[in-house]
């Protein structure tokens, strides 16, 4: 009899020499244990082939039926429906692509309701975590488990960082029967992948806005967690079922002296770069440039000439004067503002007098600005990166980008966060450019997206 | 251990040389000089550490050695963590709010004015708005390294960096102790590695290293596994590693060759510990048994690439008998023994942690167990090692 355990993440199968055949293609012999063993991923597929043809144990399983209920069930959105019904289609294995806000963490709480197994639902940040364990928890009325941030508490139904989730699996990726990647573009990332691949689960549903790579990679969310079951656009809910939006980029000046030193700078570190056969369009131009800085007294003062020409672009005093004036200009209204770095974003938080919320920023206190900004007790907030994707902030009208990369992702990320809809709500989204720098360049780079009007979408990421 | 960013070595016909330091006078005093700032700055706030550092770091020929010492400096000590600012916050942005309702002409009047509301100047409000940041956190104890320590640490730093990539290694160790084998086969299992023994000939013990799911593909995911076992296998007196590893952006496969002429300081304590329920039980059973000769046991050839690693051996009578010890965390471990075992003769005797064996149904009543195991609850007692022994020699 052939017989399945989990071990360390992968399925190991005793017994199987004589049955080989059957699944020889997803198992190799390891020496080390005497056994065959196998990705803990095609835990289904062997299950499927030896099923009526060989006596088998499984000892590898340790998930649970559920009988959960949604306490009060909310209707569906026709898109919503569509996708659903394509993935039970297609076995319950596959990716969901919907604009961010439109719903797709109901998507996935319908899914699991059609499941009824213990399922792990991936995040990448602890903000989201929190989100959807209490999204959860607030439907389902039961118990969910969390771990990231220091959390770690499992139960059937649990919610993860990627980063925890990698650490954890070889113990309990077993105890899942259900796989929920949300943002999935970021599962296919090196080690990331593991999580998925460590884990059992025959029931596997991907969510993204966005799932293309630039590296080609998303091309592996097939094999992790099945084909592309459906796809809505932006601009197909835009009015509908998302707010309507504006974008506008506004540009700014440099101040005189700021100008000149902007110059001078950018001059130094191009002038090193040059002399040191630098090649910034090569994919490890960057690198070049800092080894070439680490070795020569010249190359670190090219280094901090860089720097400092970039926080000049980035946080100039024409873009704290034009961020006040937005400010007023939207005075009453739920404002997010973003940056590409945390000390900006904590320059303008002590210059403003206002939440600045960043992977420092803790648990609890995270929790807190989220709600009173929420409630429009503290209607302004300042961000780096960490509210980019997925946190649910339905309130906020108006995003004020003062920095960020060339990411197309990033930039649709953040334009999402504004467009819950609500009652003739117009969202807007403002860029901050200073005029005559790389910013210029930087943000044509991220609009190349069909929500910017540019069908041309590729992700990119800025040097 | 060293990030990426700071990780010294050079390509050279397909293979991979750390770059390491040695001790020279200038290496020394840059240790030495750093040391000195950080031990220095008892009460002080790591940015302002960090900032009074940067003219030592650029004192050097070498930024790069400088900021690895620096980093490894950091990650041995301990800072406290600042103050909590957050009702500072509370009450300021709640001031500020009510504010920005109908802002006033520029941020400067708008700043004064919240400050003010909250009983601190503009200038005091923005010192102290975040002022526990990571950067705020005051060094309270400072490392105990020593020059010398520093660089033997940051050596091996440099290997562990380089094998982060790594998805096996073949290790061969020419130390013939057979404790110093037995506790490095532990400290395999403790990272959570398997082996596959590919020689053991008495003078040279070869393994394969890589972690359980290595045979599936060619992802290098036990890297950082490899990396912590280094500093058991650098404990050794003699031996070697070779690892193929992809190193820098180009991430092609470089081979990297360690041995024990590197001069890389292990951490003896791996090969020097003797668990202490093992040590416990040998004293026990050397005291409640006097005729027997309680001892470290040699590593156990099974067949098939497969080695046990018993914890400890009784001779008497001219026989010996090994004992090993199955804890809650050896599941797969036992299964293979209890397979080899099915046929009689392997003079060892198998004690079983009752919690793993709760997780098995009818393990209690296996033949195996019946004729030469034991069940133990967190420490075996010398009473049931002695009467497993016995059974054992008198079958």
């Amino acid at each position: 009899m052939i017989t399945l355990t989990f071990a360390d993440g992968t399925l190991l199968l005793d017994g199987l020499n004589e049955h080989l055949a059957l699944v020889g293609d997803l198992c190799v012999f390891d020496s080390r244990v005497g056994k065959h063993r196998a990705k803990a991923s095609h835990y289904e597929g062997i299950l499927r082939r030896l099923h009526g043809k060989v006596e088998y144990r499984d000892e590898a399983k340790a998930y649970s039926v559920l009988k959960v209920r949604e306490g009060q069930p909310q209707a569906l959105r026709p898109y919503q429906q569509v996708a659903i019904d394509a993935w039970l289609t297609n076995k319950k294995r596959g990716v969901v692509v919907l604009p961010t806000g439109a719903g797709k963490s109901y998507v996935a709480l319908r899914c699991i309701l059609a499941t009824q197994r213990s399922a792990l639902i991936l995040v990448p940040t602890i903000d989201l975590v929190q989100q959807w364990a209490g999204d959860l928890h607030r439907r389902l009325g039961v118990p969910i488990g969390q771990y990231g941030g220091g959390e770690k508490n499992l139960q059937d139904i649990t919610v993860s960082t990627y980063d925890s989730a990698v650490l954890f699996m070889p113990w309990h990726g077993n105890r899942f029967g259900m796989f929920i990647a949300d943002e999935c573009h970021h599962l296919p990332a090196g080690i990331t992948s593991t999580a998925a691949e460590m884990c059992l689960a025959p029931f596997r549903l991907g969510l993204s806005a966005t799932p293309e790579r630039i590296d080609g990679l998303h091309s592996r969310l097939d094999e992790l967690i099945g084909p592309e079951v459906h796809r809505t656009g932006i601009t197909e809910l835009e009015g509908n079922f998302l707010a309507s939006y504006q974008v506008d980029v506004v540009e700014v000046a440099l101040d005189p002296d700021e100008d000149e030193a902007y110059r001078a700078h950018r001059q130094e570190y191009l002038t090193f770069a040059r002399l040191s056969r630098v090649d910034f369009s090569r994919p490890d131009g960057w690198q070049q440039f800092l080894s070439a800085a680490a070795r020569d007294p010249k190359g670190r003062a090219a280094l901090r000439a860089y720097r400092e020409q970039k926080r000049l672009a980035r946080s100039g005093r024409g873009k704290i004067r034009e961020l006040w004036r937005l400010l007023k200009e939207h005075a009453g209204e739920r404002t997010i503002i973003f940056t590409d770095d945390n000390a900006t974003a904590y320059d303008i938080g002590r210059r403003f007098v206002i939440p600045v919320l960043t992977h420092h920023t803790k648990s609890a206190e995270r929790k807190h600005m989220l709600d009173q900004f929420r409630s429009g007790a503290w209607p302004v907030l300042a961000t780096s990166k960490v509210l980019n994707e997925g946190v649910d902030v339905p309130e906020a009208a108006v995003g004020i980008i003062v920095s960020g990369s060339g990411s197309v992702r990033e930039h649709v990320q953040r334009l999402g966060r504004i467009l819950r809809p609500s009652k003739d709500k117009v969202a807007m989204l403002y860029e901050i450019v200073t005029a005559g720098t790389a910013e210029g360049y930087t943000s044509e780079r991220r609009r190349q997206h069909a929500a910017f009007g540019n069908e041309n979408f590729w992700d990119t990421e800025a040097p | 251990m060293l990030t990426k960013d700071l990780l010294r070595f050079k390509i050279a016909d397909g293979k991979a040389l750390p770059s390491l330091v040695k001790p020279t006078p200038a290496i020394l005093s840059l240790a030495a000089n750093l040391l000195g700032h950080w031990n220095g700055g008892v009460g002080q706030r790591l940015d302002d550490l960090e900032d009074g550092a940067v003219p030592i770091l650029h004192q050097t020929r070498s930024l790069l050695i400088a900021k690895g010492f620096q980093k490894l400096i950091v990650d041995a000590c301990t800072f406290a963590e600042a103050p909590s600012a957050g009702e500072l916050r509370a009450r300021a942005f709640a001031v500020a709010a009510e504010r920005l309702k109908n802002p006033l002409a520029d941020e400067e009047a708008h700043r004064t004015q919240v400050a003010t509301e909250v009983g601190l100047t503009a200038e005091a409000l923005a010192e102290q708005l975040y002022a526990d940041l990571p950067g705020f956190a005051r060094l309270t104890v400072p490392s105990d390294l020593t020059p010398e320590t520093l660089i033997a640490q940051y050596n091996l730093a440099q290997c562990q960096g380089l094998l982060l990539t790594a998805r096996e290694m073949t290790v061969t160790v020419h130390d013939t102790d057979a404790g110093v084998r037995r506790r490095l086969l532990k400290a395999l299992r403790w990272c959570r590695l398997l082996a596959d023994v590919a020689g053991d000939e008495g003078k040279a013990l070869t393994l394969v290293i890589s972690g359980p799911a290595s045979v599936l593909d060619q992802a290098s995911r036990y890297g950082l596994n490899l990396a912590l076992f280094l500093p058991a296998l650098a404990s050794c007196r003699r031996w070697e590693a070779t690892a193929w590893i992809r190193p820098g952006q180009e991430r092609i496969d470089q081979q990297l060759v360690l041995t024990e002429e590197l001069g890389l300081r292990g951490d003896t304590r791996y090969l020097a510990h003797i668990p202490q329920e093992v040590a416990q039980l040998t004293k026990a059973l050397a005291e409640a048994w006097p005729e027997a000769v309680i001892g470290e046991a040699p590593l156990m050839p099974l067949g098939g690439g497969e080695l046990a690693v018993p914890d400890l051996e009784v001779r008497i009578g001219g026989r010996t008998i090994a004992v090993e010890l199955f804890h809650r965390w050896h599941e797969a471990a036992l299964d293979r023994r209890l397979k080899r075992l099915a046929t009689p003769g392997l003079p060892l005797v198998i004690g079983v942690d009752r919690a793993l064996a709760k997780r098995r149904a009818g393990l209690a009543e296996h033949p195996v167990m019946a004729r030469q195991g034991f069940l133990f609850s967190d420490l075996p007692t010398a009473k049931a090692v002695r009467k497993a022994v016995e059974a054992v020699m008198s079958a």
